[in-house]
């Protein structure tokens, strides 16, 4: 059982490691902290995979969510193909391999649930759960596409819906800038009220529900989760060494019995149940890399070079 | 006859180049222009200052 703990945290701190290092690339621009102002470079014109807020004073490329809308939102656009390709080319090599590994907001989230002494809560996965995940899906449906879409004003340009009134990455770079930057704290309002309400509910709930903001909210999330079944990079079970005991489902935080669904769109691919099955029956799935290396490897069989 | 996984990964890839292209011709579109300039000045919005 101590083996089995110790090779947990070996894998979870390998994690957070990779997740501490791309959030700081993604937020590299350290003189924006101490001064209060945003990078205006051209790297700005790329997105970056995970919900990294372009207000946030270090960001060095662009929220995909927030570009998204700045696009479907600008006079006479209503189809984004740079940023809508861009979450696709994401989504069909690796699925929600970003949301488990690259997102800063995720790293959030989980360093949140990571404060001890709290009891943390289990939320099984039951109908209650499934229903609940499709907010995400009403989210991104409403406040990511219809409303930026539709509800503009006179000059015919959309507002970011899901930025101005949800997301908390924002918030917490509003949060960074007014530490520096006194004329946007003279600015704020009721909205800003609200967003810290949210921002305060996503913390409180983070650290006794593992990432309840990627569970219900996270328009990213959602549109990932889509390719998780069908992308290059996938989970497979070997169904020769499964024994179906469900080790796997019980060290996933968000309870997916991975055994029967591996490529499930609520899975952020960290990996736990790979490192937990005591048959390592459940296998990284490079479905590209597989095809090429089977067949090269088909051709150096001895039978193959026989039947030359 | 094609296996499951080999029409998985048909399927995988002309997703893959669709989304590419898409990306290619949002580039001709100058669409990552309109993200640079979005995302160049303080997004009022996302800092929840409306």
């Amino acid at each position: 059982m101590g083996k089995f703990k110790e090779k947990m945290k070996h894998h979870d701190r390998q994690r957070t490691l990779i997740q501490i290092i791309t959030s700081v690339l993604q937020n590299a621009y350290l003189i924006g902290f101490i001064q209060g102002k945003i990078y205006q470079g051209g790297t700005k014109a790329f997105c970056v995979p995970g919900l990294n807020c372009y207000a946030c004073p270090g960001a060095l490329g662009s929220c995909p969510v927030g570009s998204l809308q700045a696009v479907l939102g600008s006079r006479g656009t209503s189809v984004s193909y740079y940023v809508g390709g861009f979450l696709a080319t994401v989504g069909i090599t690796s699925g929600r391999y970003t949301c488990g590994w690259l997102c800063p907001f995720g790293l959030f989230q989980d360093l949140l649930y990571k404060i001890p002494g709290v009891k943390k809560i289990r939320i099984p996965r039951g109908t209650g759960e499934k229903i609940a995940e499709k907010l995400r899906y009403v989210i991104l449906a409403l406040f990511v596409i219809i409303l930026p879409l539709f509800v503009v004003d006179f000059l015919g340009q959309g507002s970011p819906a899901y930025c101005e009134y949800i997301c908390p990455s924002g918030t917490v770079s509003g949060l960074l800038l007014m530490i520096q930057n006194e004329g946007l704290r003279e600015a704020v309002g009721w909205l800003f009220a609200w967003k810290n309400l949210i921002l305060g509910v996503v913390i409180v709930s983070s650290v006794i529900i593992y990432r309840p903001f990627c569970r219900y909210f996270c328009p990213l999330g959602a549109i990932y989760g889509l390719f998780n079944r069908i992308a290059l990079f996938r989970f497979k079970v070997d169904e020769q060494k499964c024994t179906s005991c469900g080790i796997c489902q019980r060290t996933c935080k968000l309870d997916i019995p991975v055994y029967q669904q591996p490529n499930s769109a609520a899975c952020i691919r960290c990996g736990d149940c790979i490192t937990a099955c005591p048959h390592s029956a459940i296998l990284k799935d490079n479905v590209l890399a597989d095809k090429f290396v089977l067949r090269k490897a088909s051709i150096n069989t001895p039978d193959a070079v026989q039947s030359e | 006859m094609r296996t499951r996984k080999g029409k998985h990964l048909i399927l995988s890839l002309i997703i893959l180049i669709i989304a590419l292209g898409a990306i290619a011709y949002g580039v001709v579109d100058k669409e990552h222009l309109t993200v640079l300039q979005k995302s160049t000045v303080i997004c009022m919005e996302c800092i929840g200052l409306g």
